[in-house]
């Protein structure tokens, strides 16, 4: 298998601030909904083995990972609203999901927080410790905990390729991105990860046509390693899809994907560095007052020897124009991590103190999962 | 098709009408001990009055997947088109999610979501003050799941790698155990203790569960923050492992399977740190030894050096001449720095080749296709050569009849 390697020279590359919508271009222009995105449908009988990330796409479709599997399942929800977002804080929303589940805040993870922009309505990806149950739960505008049957879900379900010897033991994200899903896999054997490109529609069973790669990048200018992506985000530039990716110690990277050969190689350089001592979590873009800002939000596990605020979980916005500097890796934008703000461009954000998943609603409001002492509240605010 | 078979509360003839009794305060809910067998008692999940019978019913013989039936001397639901949430719910400390709907105009079914959890105890209820149409006593009993059947407690079989030296870059351990873990906030479960400075190493590992397909097999790493060079964290805090110090890596007792059960005592595995290892593993340097043919004995490869020790099973094997896999079986010794490969059929004579994936690891995570750290300033053809590797490197070796033998 021949194997291409591509590096990125981000220096010239401006972002345009009208092109970073990520278009959903119709795979099946004959049929309407989420249907136009799948393809020989499953009706019913959906089993996840452990869920895991998730992520919404137009018309009520949602991209969840299947860990165990090695999956990424696509199910038309039939969730299009109207929308009906959350209107108030839900306190100790894991003390309700146990509930709801026959057990204790302690003994069930939420694992991922996905919002469905049409309909407001929240889906949490929840695993029961006890005997290992995935579930997929929703909560209304009223804070009410419900169930999504996904017996009778209609899905459809990709098989990642893990060159027949089940490499991918972790799947850090998958979206939608034009046409196609992108999907990020973690190996527990290399220290690597891989992007999966999964084109539209989503046919179940296939596996075929997949294409993978492998992340590198780079520290302080001179020592290259693998680097396994822990959150990402798709990003059109120019026509171009890249991924901006952020990995476990905190450099923004930039990667494109557009015309790569199954089992090429893509350098990323990064652009961005945040600080170390942090995991990244969620990304996503909103624009405010002319600009647009990158938004991540990272658990801090240095958080008891330096601090940076009041909880580890803790998010911070960065210009995009940092995207596409020219100055890079070893040069690459640092945050100045003494002080709140800085340099011009890159702010810790107060309201994503203590916030340990975060999703869109609707361009600068976003709902949260926040640590409040232990226990978790989900509420409704307003970026900066 | 759902069959439905009754679970220690079902159906008894219609009880005589009786005067109406206030409803009983069900005692404290709660779970059983682990591996509790403790038979659930003859009225599990059953109450009835004058009006009404309320009963779990176990679907296709499994006591954790119920529905809950509320049955009516008298048509007394033939008016009500949705039943109200909290007409009937089975919860341990709230209602569990499910849906109700009415079958006829004297049963009621609700459904839980999902099944209920073994060795748990659930409080019933059927509270008709919920629809204005219904008139009646409220009724509600308590339903026990019994414990799964006492079973041996996991444990940790291995921990790889094996040596009681790994170097100082090290990157990763491999736990396996007998059945699956329970995932999920698993951290707590890790320490690992510098026994010559007597105290924990402070957050050494990766926080990304990383879990074989079965569950039995966690890729426990170390932060490759603190161990590849140059990083932000390496920089600031040092790596995690020190030359020549001496550590032990404690696994929890406390960490329960996916079926509940303590794996019960803690697990250690001691080792030093030895010299940090750069160098890349290099299959041209192996010793094989191959068996002459006719026979099932072993090929052995000596690596000179611990290696991967799941790579070593899924990135390594047998090749024919023209490139076909040859059915055996692997296994790996001598702290994984030996891989022995029984072919399923006897050897014939004839070419093949060792096929080796360049993703094979040491243990520092230098694999054969390039360092863990590839210092990209270098410009020695070496390094530059090792960028390029191709995806599997070949070992020739030939199997040749067997040596005739000495003639008197």
């Amino acid at each position: 298998m021949k194997r291409t390697t591509k590096t990125l020279l981000a220096a010239g590359l401006i972002l345009a601030a009208g092109l970073l919508s990520l278009t959903t271009d119709a795979a099946a222009p004959g049929k309407k909904g989420a249907e136009r995105f799948l393809k020989n449908i499953q009706a019913g009988d959906l089993v996840i083995g452990q869920i895991g990330r998730m992520s919404f796409g137009p018309d009520g479709l949602l991209l969840i990972a299947d860990r165990k599997n090695g999956s990424v399942v696509a199910i038309d929800t039939g969730d299009t609203g109207p929308a009906k977002p959350l209107k108030k804080r839900v306190d100790n929303i894991d003390t309700l999901v146990g509930q709801a589940l026959g057990a204790d805040a302690k003994s069930i993870q939420i694992v991922d927080m996905a919002v469905n922009r049409q309909s407001g309505l929240i889906y949490l990806s929840v695993i029961r410790k006890q005997d290992g149950r995935s579930v997929l739960l929703t909560v209304n505008e009223n804070g009410k905990v419900g169930a999504f049957n996904l017996a009778k879900a209609r899905h459809v379900r990709v098989k990642l390729p893990g060159d027949g010897k089940a490499k991918v033991s972790n799947i850090t994200g998958v979206k939608l991105s034009g046409n196609r899903v992108l999907a990020a896999g973690q190996s527990g054997r290399e220290f690597a990860s891989k992007i999966y490109s999964i084109p539209l529609p989503l046919e179940h069973g296939n596996s075929a046509k997949i294409f993978s790669t492998e992340t590198f990048h780079v520290a302080h200018g001179r020592w290259e390693t693998r680097a396994p992506i822990q959150s990402f985000i798709p990003v059109k530039e120019n026509g171009k899809t890249y991924i901006v990716g952020s990995f476990s110690c905190t450099p923004i990277a930039k990667f494109p994907v557009d015309g790569l050969e199954s089992g090429a190689k893509i350098r990323g350089t990064s652009v961005v560095e945040l600080g170390s001592g942090n995991r990244p979590v969620d990304m996503f873009i909103y624009k405010k007052d002319g600009k647009n800002w990158l938004v991540t939000n990272t658990d801090r596990f240095h958080h008891k020897r330096r601090p940076i605020g009041p909880s580890q979980y803790w998010g911070c916005r960065v210009d995009l124009k940092y995207l596409g500097a020219k100055q890079i890796n070893k040069k690459a934008a640092r945050r100045n991590v003494k002080q709140k703000t800085g340099p011009a461009g890159m702010e810790v954000v107060d309201i994503l103190f203590g916030v340990k998943h975060i999703d869109q609603y609707d361009n600068d409001k976003v709902i949260v999962l926040r640590d409040n002492k232990g226990r978790l509240d989900l509420e409704p605010a307003v970026l900066p | 098709m759902v069959a439905l078979s009754v679970s220690g509360c079902n159906q008894t003839p219609p009880q005589p009408p009786q005067p109406p009794q206030p409803p009983q305060p069900p005692p404290a809910l709660g779970s059983t001990t682990p591996g509790d067998t403790t038979a659930p008692k003859a009225n599990n999940g059953r109450a009835a009055n004058a009006q009404f019978t309320l009963a779990v019913r176990s679907i296709d013989d499994d006591d954790s997947r119920v529905i809950v039936v509320v049955t009516a001397v008298d048509p007394a639901f033939k008016d009500i088109d949705d039943v109200p949430e909290e007409l009937l719910t089975i919860g341990a400390t709230a209602p569990l999610l499910g849906s109700s709907q009415r079958s006829s105009d004297r049963e009621i079914i609700f459904t839980p979501a999902f099944p209920l959890l073994r060795g748990h105890e659930y409080l019933v209820r059927f509270d008709p003050s919920h629809d204005e149409s219904i008139h009646g006593q409220p009724l509600s009993c308590r339903y026990r799941v019994p414990a799964a059947p006492t079973a041996p407690p996991p444990t940790l079989s291995s921990i790889f790698p094996s040596s009681n030296v790994l170097p100082a870059n090290h990157l990763k351990f491999y736990l396996v155990f007998s059945e699956p873990m329970q995932p999920g906030d698993i951290w707590n479960h890790f320490r690992l203790i510098d026994l010559d400075l007597d105290r924990p190493v402070p957050r050494p590992f990766r926080h990304t569960e990383l879990w074989s397909r079965d569950g039995r097999t966690l890729t426990l790493w170390f932060h490759p923050g603190r161990v590849k060079r140059g990083l932000n964290l390496n920089v600031e805090i040092g790596p995690i492992l020190v030359e020549g110090h001496r550590y032990r890596l404690e696994i929890s007792g406390d960490w329960p399977s996916a079926r509940g059960t303590l794996l019960g005592r803690d697990v250690t595995k001691t080792f030093r740190a030895g010299t940090a290892d750069h160098k890349q593993p290099d299959p041209g340097t192996w010793t094989i030894q191959p068996p002459a043919a006719g026979s099932r004995k072993p090929l052995i490869c000596r690596l000179g050096s611990a290696h991967d020790w799941a790579l070593l099973l899924s990135d390594v094997a047998v090749v024919t001449e023209e490139g076909n896999p040859l059915a055996g079986s692997i296994e790996v010794s001598d702290d994984e720095s030996v891989w022995v490969f029984t072919p399923r059929q006897a050897w014939k004579t004839g070419h093949y080749r060792l096929a080796v994936g360049s993703v094979l690891e040491d243990l520092a995570g230098n694999s054969v296709e390039r360092p863990f750290e590839v210092d990209i300033t270098a410009t020695d053809a070496k390094t530059q050569a090792a960028r390029k590797q191709a995806e599997t490197v070949f070992r020739s070796f030939e199997i040749r009849s067997p040596a005739p033998p000495n003639l008197p």
